[in-house]
């Protein structure tokens, strides 16, 4: 399957519910090509679920996150095809999520691997992904409750981050 | 050198506080045949209670620093603290973060700085010779001081 | 009463390598159940890369991991590089390629020695180890460091390959050739090697597709993913390269330990075979889109847009997600190293196993954990087992091996 087949066969199934374009970099051998898409959140796991009719085992890498201001953006980043020389498609799945109400689905079920991503999504971006526990596993309990680092809103995390440079030293103990 | 003879091998117990590795598999390559400091006796040794020189690698991540300070304890007296690279002694390329608690010596006292990201294996050995020395000096205090004692008891 | 109880290994542990709490639910000898606690080592990278600068975040990229210190900054310039539409040139490709590969060699025999280390053959260890350091004086040739090497640069690499290097390069090389046989001996051929690793942590086909495995991992159970394969990036386009899986030694891939341990010793092979094709095809010409860092910081400075870097490093897959808008340092920041992707897949391998099976299982996957411990036994009745009886199955156990060794 080629790029150009991904991209039909999910404009064929999501119709006028999708944004979907690629970015091509490159030429000749050394052409890439990375398809990105941009699902509402309903459509999300939908979204996920036609991969596998692409390919038997579509590759999950991991989940991104970014907070754009007014909503934060998910992305679930696949690859297809892997296994053939030069033919790996990487495939990017996003959805924005509202901050007053940024839920969002797990693909824990269809991919197990899945779970250290999406708790970490859920632990640094504060958003949550029904279906699976908040388990805290980069930090501690010194994280305030309502500081998410990767949020551009968030102040808690200033509070507790510290430049070791400026730190008093000499602790005799 | 000005070593004189310590009447037993060095120990050492290495505690990785959040290190990237670098430094970690330097200390490796210092232990095994191309510096083999193995051949002085010194040894990479499993639990800090039997340990005289305690490794510290990394700046010291929140989760760590309980545990940092539970291996100081554990080690018996006397002992040295050797902190190798950079990260470990003024937090180095993470020196701001919301997850570290260190430089190392914030938490515990240390006696030898190995600087460099990663030190070379021949800087390690360097800073165990020096952390040899601060030993003999310790422990040869600890026995005036037990000289002492005793004279003043009888 | 259940029979099982917990077993706690980490995060400080007599080993060598990073912190990291596994926790076992084991019933007498067998591993029922295994979790991870994770975050020990969380440094909050991605959050510090958001206030810096893309050169300052190289040497940060850097120091994520001292082992694969070369493919973190290459992933990320590559993803900037697609971002700013820098066209790397071709001279470059290539020696990132060669500085790619020599990491490598140097990570697959580093652990070679780790996991002789864990099956307690120490003298195997100490030989890996020796043999390591040719790589390590070839990389302190051309970058002038042994470990982190601070050779990268948006748009290119900061130090080229001398006509005068090539020679010694091929020199090493061919150590390593010579070598080879020798390791492959050991590993291979041996008996007791193969007592405790064959059909031991296995990891089917199936399951390393279902939890994405990836690299030597994936590739021992029979999936041919390699990034520098499929999704080919700097020099590897141009070169003769095909995934390494035990089929190409002839085997049936079983996805057990002594798979991932010829998985890895092939793939010394191959990256020997990847440099010396590159040193024969390397163009001439400059090694840097553009040398001014200044200018490459302003022209950095407003470039707007996403990209992600796939690489295929020592441990498997890596990447890169980031995000550029028109600022100094980068709007998000997303780094996804092979072991992250690698944990979930030592479950099935850990359980079932026996105890004493856990650090050469964990350490399969090169994960840089895996740990000797003291255990405490209890057979069914829940009594402490004497020493005679400890003797006596201990016994038992080592003449099963040698039944199974003289096979």
């Amino acid at each position: 399957m080629k790029p150009a087949g991904v991209v039909n066969s999910f404009k064929k199934e999501f119709e006028n519910n999708i944004e979907i374009h690629t970015s091509e970099h490159g030429k000749g051998k050394k052409k890439t090509v990375r398809v990105w898409i941009t699902v509402k959140n309903k459509d999300f796991k939908k979204a996920v679920r036609h991969l596998f009719k692409l390919q038997e085992f579509p590759h999950f890498s991991v989940s991104s996150g970014t907070d754009l201001g007014k909503e934060i953006e998910i992305i679930n980043h696949f690859v297809l095809n892997y296994g053939e020389r030069l033919k790996a498609i990487p495939v990017s799945i996003k959805v924005k999520l509202p901050k007053r109400k940024p839920e969002m689905e797990t693909i824990t079920d269809l991919f197990p691997s899945a779970i250290i991503s999406e708790q970490e999504k859920m632990e640094m971006l504060g958003i949550t992904i029904k279906g699976i526990p908040r388990n805290r596993v980069f930090t501690d309990e010194s994280m305030p409750s309502n500081a998410f680092p990767w949020r551009k809103d968030s102040k808690g995390v200033e509070k507790i981050a510290r430049n070791l440079h400026e730190e008093k030293r000499g602790n005799k103990k | 050198m000005g070593i004189n003879t310590l009447n037993r091998s060095l120990w050492v117990f290495h505690v990785n506080t959040g290190s990237c590795n670098g430094c970690d598999i330097e200390i490796v390559a210092a232990l095994t045949p191309r510096y083999d400091v193995e051949r002085f006796g010194i040894k990479l040794v499993g639990t800090p209670r039997h340990a005289d020189v305690l490794l510290v690698t990394g700046a010291v991540t929140r989760q760590m620093k309980d545990k940092l300070l539970r291996v100081y304890e554990q080690t018996p007296d006397p002992k040295v603290v050797m902190v190798i690279g950079n990260c470990g002694a003024t937090g180095g390329v993470f020196y701001e973060s919301y997850n570290l608690v260190g430089p190392v010596d914030r938490l515990i006292p240390v006696d030898v700085f190995v600087p460099g990201c990663p030190p070379r294996p021949e800087a390690i050995i360097e800073g165990v010779v020096k952390a040899w020395k601060k030993l003999e000096e310790l422990e040869a205090a600890g026995k005036r001081k037990k000289k002492r004692a005793k004279e003043a008891k009888e | 009463m259940s029979n099982s109880f917990e077993l706690c290994v980490g995060p400080i542990h007599p080993a060598l390598k990073e912190p990291i709490q596994l926790d076992f639910e084991v019933e007498g000898e067998r591993v029922k159940n295994v979790s991870f606690k994770l975050g020990q080592v969380h440094r909050a990278i991605e959050w510090a890369g958001m206030r810096r600068n893309p050169i300052q975040i190289l040497y940060l990229a850097e120091r994520i991991c001292g082992i694969c210190n070369v493919c973190h900054p290459m992933a990320f310039s590559m993803a900037l590089e697609k971002i700013a539409e820098i066209e790397v040139p071709k001279r470059a490709e290539y020696i990132r390629v060669i500085n790619a590969e020599l990491e490598r060699i140097h990570s697959h025999i580093l652990w070679a020695g780790v996991a002789a280390h864990e099956l307690g053959f120490d003298s195997v260890m100490h030989y890996t180890w020796r043999v390591r350091e040719k790589v390590l004086d070839i990389i302190e040739m051309l970058n002038g460091n042994r470990i982190t090497k601070g050779v990268f640069m948006i748009g290119g690499v900061r130090r080229d390959v001398k006509k005068e290097h090539i020679p010694k390069i091929r020199q090493a090389l061919q150590y390593y050739r010579d070598c080879y046989a020798k390791l492959e001996k050991i590993f291979l051929k041996d008996a007791s090697i193969k007592a405790r690793t064959r059909d031991i942590g296995v990891l089917s086909k199936k399951e390393a597709l279902k939890l994405c495995a990836v690299g030597p991992t994936a590739r021992a159970s029979g999936v041919k993913k390699d990034i520098r394969v499929d999704f080919a990036y700097a020099a590897y386009p141009w070169l003769d390269i095909k995934p390494v899986t035990p089929e190409i030694a002839g085997l049936k891939a079983r996805g057990d330990t002594f798979d991932r341990i010829l998985v890895r010793l092939l793939e010394v092979k191959q990256s020997i075979d990847l440099i010396e094709q590159c040193l024969n095809d390397l163009p001439a010409g400059p090694i840097l889109a553009e040398p001014v860092l200044q200018k490459l910081l302003v022209q950095l400075k407003g470039v707007e847009g996403e990209s992600i870097a796939l690489q295929e490093a020592p441990r498997g897959e890596l990447i890169h997600y980031l995000k550029m808008a028109a600022q100094d340092s980068p709007y998000a920041w997303k780094v996804r190293a092979p072991t992250y992707a690698n944990l979930p897949p030592l479950i099935p391998m850990l359980s079932g196993c026996e105890i004493a099976d856990i650090p050469i299982v964990a350490a399969s996957i090169d994960p840089c954990i895996s740990c000797t411990n003291r255990v405490v036994q209890i057979d069914n009745d829940d009594s402490i087992l004497s020493m005679d009886k400890l003797r006596e199955l201990s016994v038992q156990k080592t003449n099963k091996i040698l039944r199974e060794v003289k096979k």
